[in-house]
């Protein structure tokens, strides 16, 4: 029977070690360009659900579904591969030039987390006592700026806990943008793995890298809870 | 200033504002007031549009409410309101609370707002306060520093749905001196409220309801001596009786 | 990270039974059980591959431990692996034998033993017809492969300042070509012809005479078990001496079948 040696060398040092580097760069990038992104589009979505325009409302109902059931392997594939169909010719060749790899990454996560954290957001909203919204409006603050001044920061404060959630999915789903070739963290730690066997120490050190990133976010995030959102006692 | 003509309200089959005649003149105090459940709040919360009337017309500064070139929010913006339950926004400090509508509605600068706000919070008594948290203040503290809120608007209309009515006995005299205050410096006031000491000391007419309806409308000496209405006498009877 | 958590628990437990249960051998363990289990390709055309009609893995490789596993009296046991996933596989103890259009490398021969070689290819690109002429042309573009394989490794050696992009499968590495996402594919021959036998509008693409390393795949077995090794190569001789492997290798890749190719000089014979 096989004994398995151990040699962690390989990803402490030298060439693997670099190529695990570039990984968490890319890790680190994809991530963080996309939680901001799927913050800022969670955001848009959760007030286009609770519009009372009807046809906003359906649309982000729509949305919601349709992108929080989708697998996200299935709509990383059809922005990288699917969109080529629909697009034109001018689009696809411009997109080709540039790291669409990255770019399919980052809409996908944005779009399929934005969905979550949407309705993380919209129950938060809805948790928010509706007086709120009344001394607000009666101060003359119209429907969008209430939202954006006293019900969203609000409503955010007590979504920080699922937020935090969706963003550590966030980091751990970017793994999937390895399937169309963008060199992430697993991509490394598995391309480790074929050219040294070492799969055993490659995907240790991978782990324990998503295990710290997650720790990172999860300070930074209570962080801007703690600092950038005003401090706000229970009701 | 504020004038009702044969106003109607419903909440589908309940007929909350029934055929309301009221004029409010500028500067004039008016004191609401009747049961629970009576209209009082819904009729006060018409003149900002936080409920829409179904029929009749609602003429408020000069401008029609029905009328949909009206811009409400430039409209409420000139009309400060009090509630009952002070909702403060319990996610800023009492600063920021008072100087978020002057800065983002009216453009004010923040050294302009700020500076104003202290002027505010001198006159209800709560400068020490300015950097604290609503949930941190008693419910006298939060709701003087709700009408300075309201007042930083400088508005031209100030509503109160029963201001002191979730206060502790002890809280209500800090308020009522303020709201005093504040009609003797001319602002134009509707009141709903039980504080009939209030009423009769600063108001300049009471109007009882009752089950949507106006049914006396007077001078408070005429209204707390000889109230014509047996409702009202009934009514008087509860509210001043010591027992409540 | 799935996959790592498998590994994680498969090591615990190797590891675990290595102290009790000392090495018995593969070979009796496959007879006892009755089935032979083999690690397989099955979206590599003409090696391992869904027919679509039978639903069932088919394919070069699949008729070679077919034949192993009929010599050996038991069934033959299909699962289907990737060229990232074959040697875990192998190594955890959940296949027997890879036959999965596996590159006979030094490397992976410190991890797992070869056959003798039964099957001889050599890496080629398929490209935009009359955009490649030489290497060359290849430097500096992007290039499209699967994960895992000997393909990635060579090409990154051969053309050192091109992007190397490596996609999940092969299809995958050719719809992106067709995308004009990548320059070039590479891969075996073997499995590029099977490719572009496959793709719509084929007659756009082409495999240009430029060979950057010689495949000889081999049939992987977890190394130590001399027993089942020396079946194997035993079994595969006796193919070759038959007319047998020669019947597989026209059954797939003869001149009538969707992608021919050349058997040329090529015989299984004993050594590397
Ligand atoms: N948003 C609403 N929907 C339905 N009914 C309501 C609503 N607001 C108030 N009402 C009803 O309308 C009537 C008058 O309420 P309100 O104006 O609050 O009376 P008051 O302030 O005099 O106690 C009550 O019967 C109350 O239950
Ligand atoms: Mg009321």
């Amino acid at each position: 029977m096989l004994k398995y040696q151990f040699d962690w060398s390989v990803v402490t040092s030298g060439k693997y070690f670099e190529w695990l580097l570039s990984g968490l760069y890319t890790t680190i990038q994809l991530s963080l360009v996309a939680i901001v992104l799927s913050f800022l589009l969670g955001l848009i979505i959760a007030m286009m659900r609770m519009s009372n325009v009807k046809p906003v409302r359906w649309f982000a109902h729509g949305y919601l579904e349709f992108f929080r059931n989708t697998p996200l392997l299935v709509q990383i594939f059809f922005w990288y591969f699917g969109s080529y169909k629909i697009l034109p010719t001018v689009i696809n060749d411009w997109l080709n030039r540039t790291n669409f790899e990255f770019g399919a990454a980052v809409i996908a996560l944005t779009i399929y987390t934005s969905a979550f954290i949407a309705e993380d957001i919209r129950s938060g909203v809805r948790s928010i006592p509706k007086e709120q919204l009344e001394a607000a409006r009666s101060s003359g603050f119209s429907y969008v700026r209430s939202m954006q001044y006293i019900i969203l920061p609000q409503a955010v404060r007590i979504t920080i806990p699922p937020l935090i959630n969706q963003f550590l999915n966030l980091t751990k789903n970017s793994s999937l943008a390895m399937t169309i070739g963008v060199m992430e963290l697993t991509y490394q730690a598995r391309q480790v793995e074929s050219y040294t066997f070492k799969g055993f120490e490659a995907f240790t050190a991978a782990t324990l890298v998503y295990v710290v990133l997650s720790i990172i976010i999860t300070l930074m995030v209570t962080y801007y809870d703690k600092v950038v959102l005003s401090p706000m006692k229970a009701r | 200033m504020i004038t009702f003509k044969g106003v109607h309200k419903w909440f589908k089959d309940l007929h909350v504002l029934n055929d309301i005649n009221l004029h409010v003149n500028q500067g004039e105090v008016l004191v609401v007031c009747g049961p629970s459940g009576s209209g009082k709040s819904t009729l006060i919360r018409t003149i900002n549009k936080l409920e829409p009337i179904n029929q009749g017309t609602l003429i408020v500064d000069g401008m029609d409410l029905s009328d949909s070139k009206v811009d409400i929010n430039k409209l409420r913006a000139e009309i400060g309101f009090v509630f009952q339950q002070f909702n403060l926004y319990p996610h800023l400090s009492v600063m920021r609370n008072i100087i978020l509508a002057p800065i983002k509605i009216r453009g004010m600068g923040k050294n302009e707002a700020e500076s104003q706000a202290m002027a505010l919070l001198e006159r209800v008594g709560l400068v020490e306060k300015r950097n604290a948290y609503p949930t941190q203040l008693s419910g006298g503290q939060q709701q003087r520093v709700a009408i300075a809120r309201a007042l930083a608007m400088k508005p031209r209309i100030m509503l109160f749905d029963e201001p002191t009515s979730a206060l502790d006995p002890e809280m209500i005299g800090e308020v009522l001196l303020v709201m005093k205050d504040l009609a003797q410096s001319g602002m134009t006031m509707i009141v709903v409220t039980h504080e009939m000491g209030f009423a009769s000391e600063v108001s300049d007419r009471v109007v009882f309801m009752d089950d949507g309806q106006i049914l006396e409308e007077a001078a408070p000496d005429e209204f707390f001596k000889n109230p014509k209405h047996e409702r009202a006498q009934q009514f008087l009877k509860e509210v001043l009786s010591p027992m409540h | 990270m799935k996959r790592f958590v498998v590994m994680f628990v498969a090591f615990v437990f190797v590891a675990g039974l290595c102290g009790t249960l000392l090495a018995q051998d593969r070979l009796d363990t496959i007879k006892k059980r009755g089935a032979l289990i083999a690690g397989v390709k099955d979206s590599t055309p003409g090696f391992g591959f869904v027919d679509e009609k039978t639903r069932e893995i088919v394919g070069y490789d699949v008729d070679f431990v077919r034949a192993i596993a009929n010599k050996l009296g038991v069934k033959l046991q299909l699962k289907p692996v990737t060229s990232a996933s074959r040697m875990p596989q192998l190594v955890e103890g959940n296949i027997d034998i890879i036959a999965a259009t596996m590159t006979k490398t030094a490397e992976r021969a410190k991890q797992i033993d070869f056959s003798y070689t039964y099957f001889f290819t050599g890496q080629k690109f398929i490209v935009k017809k009359g955009t490649v002429k030489s290497l060359a042309d290849l430097d500096g573009k992007r290039i499209g492969t699967a994960k895992g394989s000997t393909s990635e490794q060579n090409a990154a050696k051969a053309l050192p300042k091109a992007t190397i992009l490596s996609f999940d499968d092969y299809p995958q590495a050719l719809l992106a070509l067709q995308q004009g996402k990548v320059f070039a594919v590479t891969t075996d021959e073997s499995i590029l012809a099977n490719l572009l036998g496959k793709a719509p509008n084929k007659e756009q693409y082409e495999i240009p005479d430029i060979q950057i390393s010689d495949e000889p795949y081999g049939l992987g077995i977890k190394k130590g078990e001399k027993g089942l090794v020396d079946f194997v190569n035993k079994t595969l001789l006796e193919m070759e001496k038959s007319g047998e492997a020669k019947k597989i290798f026209d059954k797939w890749f003869g001149p009538k079948s969707p992608t021919p190719l050349q058997r040329g000089s090529f015989k299984i014979t004993a050594g590397k």
